[in-house]
């Protein structure tokens, strides 16, 4: 197994250096959250995920529609509490009434979720991506969107929703989203540009394979989709081929997929998806609807 | 001690009209008559084949191969030398590749005497030493690099062919057959119950680590997680061809698996189906998760069993059908299953709290740590524990009560069901050596024992309050195996693996 590159001590305080500095509402900078494309699904990280759906803390994440779960001690950070306190008011909802329903797997620098978050902004959208330095800067990112809405000047345009209803959690979710979500939780599930793994005896860590689909019709809830796109053909097909193959899946038709303003959204708006489109790739759109459960 | 003897690793009852205990040993099945513990017959597993990229070239094939591969694998400026090499290159090729060596052709064919002067004896060709010579000038700085690499790389002795080691043994009564499967050579097989003779035989795809029978099908779990079935097929049957059906899968090691219905719901029979008792496989991995999958309709997952905090390594589907689930934990879950609930905590820290004080726990626990040397942490210096616990069998005795084994320990724990269908400890059977292997059949526990002075193989009845426990071979004595001091470690990172499982020990999957 490769293991990962010793890490540059300046490059690393660098970074530090640059998350620390006051920046409420600046967007942060990729180049401090630079990390290998790729990691290994199958190897011990140190995650932190919960041990049951019922044990998970939400409000950490979505702190403007979640209470804190876990009691607070008094080394806690106040202004965690104060930032909590001050996101519910700002929204005006009732706490713990939502469930996260989207989760955008392997969301990387988080190009889908920031789309999508004005585009449903009554839904709480969830991306879960591996690699450290990957979510630490798609945290950053939202914390400063919502900085910035809280902050608005005269005459700009409200945001909706204010990027409260989007999260970013590191994870492993080839391993662990049936400790995050319940049976039937999720509405929509999204898997852009993943790795395509392309030798034979890697593809069981490709994140769409015939035994993984069981677990995503666990979580997604009869009629709700999976969306994936690729500018690999070759996982294209493999993907299609899978999820025709499930019985728990059927296939979107044409027009149904390309009227979905997610599948719109997921081919211009994702940060491969740009990539892809600067250097004149093709990109390769799939979508799935879950059947009902079988009697 | 120069040598010690090799416990049972895996045991199973087979009830017939002739009665059988079946032991394995490292590689070899005892079937053993229950009335008069003589050995009927034995079996033994094959070699497994050699690993590695070139296993299957024999020599004169080969040659034409590895002038394919040369040439692709030499960089552009070094095609003059190829043309010239060719031809007698091929023969170093082959004597210094060794079976199981991956690295690329050109590293080989350019090792350096000195190098080259590592790699086992029979490897060497005194042709090698020419061809370098003559053509050590051409070398660049950076060539000479790489090659100092791939040949420290490639003078690694090969690693020694591994024991085919016996996983699991179901025997199949009303077939008359035995499953086995085997480890190194990742094999499935059927043996005949009586005289130990392979009828049927699958490849499987990974290493087996899980295995149960349903009515029609042999279920295996394995090391990267998946579950394949296998047919068992009828006498008429035998001759005919057939592969394994992937059922499900984790993504993650599998340690477990066992299988459960449920009543009708309702009485619900409206498709008029025969199937008005649900049917489900349950799978545990090394992720802490239980999994119930639906039966045969495998691609809908009917729940999840989730509390646990460490991997989960043994399930029991005990007569009230609940489920006991047992692990890294210092306790056993009692979970109604299929509504996913947790009902009880089933302690068994205080039972070993008072059995091993702490020294000698601690003890234990560094010892189960240290048999699983290429397992090591690889983050050190982290708090944890010092005394941990891993299950390694939990088994019910004739529907009175539910057996615990704990790796190293060398005792049985015994809970009792309580009028409110919780489980309770119930004192513990003394062994004289951590218990390496367990079968039950009615009242009767057999079980193998890891230790010098007692019994291999033993068994004790729980018809009584006390448990008495007695020598399986009633003293009578039996071959066995010793192991010799240089294989000790070995033998024991095979027999203890259950501690390895748990988070920090390094990756395993890659490899497997």
């Amino acid at each position: 197994m490769e293991s990962s590159p010793v890490p540059n001590p300046v490059k690393r305080q660098k970074r530090i250096d640059f998350r620390k500095t006051e920046q409420q509402e600046a967007l942060p900078q990729k180049r401090f959250y630079r990390q290998r494309a790729h990691a290994n699904p199958f190897s011990d990280h140190r995650l932190d995920y919960p041990i049951s759906p019922q044990d998970m803390d939400w409000s950490d994440y979505f702190p403007a529609y979640f209470s804190k779960k876990r009691k607070l001690d008094d080394t806690a950070d106040n202004s965690e509490v104060a930032e909590a306190a001050e996101a519910q008011i700002a929204s005006n909802v009732q706490l713990d009434t939502k469930k996260v329903e989207v989760a955008d797997i392997g969301c990387g620098f988080g190009g889908l979720l920031v789309s999508l978050a004005p585009t449903f902004p009554e839904t709480l959208i969830l991306g879960m991506e591996i690699r450290m330095q990957v979510t630490a800067y798609v945290q950053d990112r939202i914390t400063a969107l919502r900085n910035q809405c809280s902050t608005k000047k005269e005459g700009q345009d409200a945001v909706p929703g204010g990027y409260q209803n989007i999260g970013i959690i590191r994870g492993n979710a080839m391993k662990f989203l049936p400790n995050f979500f319940e049976k039937h939780q999720l509405s929509k599930m999204f898997f852009c540009f993943p790795d395509p793994h392309f030798k034979a005896r890697k593809h069981k860590a490709r994140i769409i394979s015939p035994t993984l689909l069981a677990e995503y019709a666990y979580i997604i809830r009869p009629g709700g989709i999976i969306y994936t796109i690729t500018d690999v053909e070759d996982l294209h097909l493999w993907m299609a081929k899978h999820l025709d193959d499930h019985p728990m899946f059927e296939r979107l038709s044409e027009e149904e997929q390309e009227d979905d303003v997610c599948v719109k959204i997921m081919r211009t708006d994702t940060e491969e998806g740009k990539k892809v489109e600067r250097n004149k790739g093709s990109k390769w759109v799939a979508c799935f609807r879950r059947v009902e459960d079988p009697v | 001690m120069a040598s010690r003897r090799h416990p049972v690793q895996a045991i199973a009852f087979a009830p017939s009209d002739s009665p059988k205990l079946f032991i394995a040993i490292a590689e070899t099945i005892y079937a053993i008559a229950a009335t008069t513990h003589e050995t009927v017959a034995t079996w033994k597993a094959p070699p497994a084949p050699v690993q590695g990229k070139h296993q299957s070239q024999v020599p004169d094939a080969a040659s034409k191969i590895e002038d394919v591969d040369a040439a692709e694998a030499l960089p552009a400026d070094e095609t003059p030398a190829t043309k010239e090499e060719n031809t007698e290159s091929t023969d170093v090729v082959m004597a210094d590749s060794p079976p199981s060596a991956s690295g690329s052709v050109v590293g080989k064919r350019k090792r350096s005497p000195s190098a080259a002067s590592n790699m086992p004896a029979e490897a060497l060709e005194s042709v090698e030493t020419t061809t370098d010579t003559k053509k050590s000038d051409k070398k660049t700085r950076n060539q000479k690099k790489s090659e100092k690499r791939k040949a420290k790389n490639a003078a690694k002795p090969p690693p020694p062919p591994q024991p085919n080691y016996i996983g699991q043994l179901v025997p199949i009564p009303d077939r008359s057959l035995l499953a086995v499967t085997t480890l190194e050579d990742k094999t499935l097989r059927l043996l005949s119950l009586d005289t130990l003779e392979v009828v049927k035989e699958w490849v499987l795809h990974k290493r087996p680590s899980a295995i149960t029978l349903t009515p029609a099908t042999i279920l295996v779990g394995d090391k990267f997680g998946d579950v394949f079935s296998y047919k068992i097929p009828t006498p008429s049957e035998l001759e005919e061809a057939t592969e394994g059906k992937l059922l499900l899968g984790h993504v993650s090691l599998l340690t477990t698996l066992t299988t459960a219905t449920s009543p009708p719901l309702h009485g619900n029979t409206q498709n008029g189906s025969s199937g008005d008792v649900k049917k489900y496989i349950i799978t545990a991995d090394r992720d802490e998760h239980i999994r119930i999958t639906n039966y045969p309709l495998t691609h809908a997952i009917h729940g999840f069993c989730l509390g646990h905090t460490a991997f989960v390594n043994r399930l029991l589907i005990t007569k009230d059908n609940l489920l006991v689930s047992g692990g890294g934990d210092d306790w056993l879950g009692l979970w109604d299953w299929k509504a996913g609930k947790l009902l009880q905590q089933v302690d068994i820290k205080t039972p070993v709290d008072a059995m091993l004080n702490h020294e000698d726990a601690k003890a234990l626990t560094e010892k189960l740590r240290g048999y699983n040397k290429k397992r090591k942490r690889r983050e050190e210096g982290e708090p944890e524990v010092d005394v941990t616990i891993a299950v390694t069998e939990i088994a019910e005795v004739n529907g009175r009560e539910v057996v615990v084994v704990l790796e190293g320990v060398p005792a049985i724990l015994r809970y009792r069901y309580t009028n409110d269908g919780k489980l309770d400890f119930a004192g513990y059977i003394k062994t004289t050596g951590s218990v390496t292997s367990l079968s039950v059949h009615g009242p009767r526990i057999y079980f193998g024992v890891d230790s010098e002075e007692g019994s291999l193989v033993s068994y004790a009845d729980i018809t009584e309050e006390e448990a008495i426990t007695n020598d399986f071979f009633n003293g009578k004595p039996f071959e066995g195996l010793l192991v010799e001091e240089g294989e000790i470690d070995a033998v024991n990172e095979r027999l203890y693996m259950a501690e390895a499982f748990r988070k920090g020990f390094g990756g395993f999957m890659e490899d497997d």
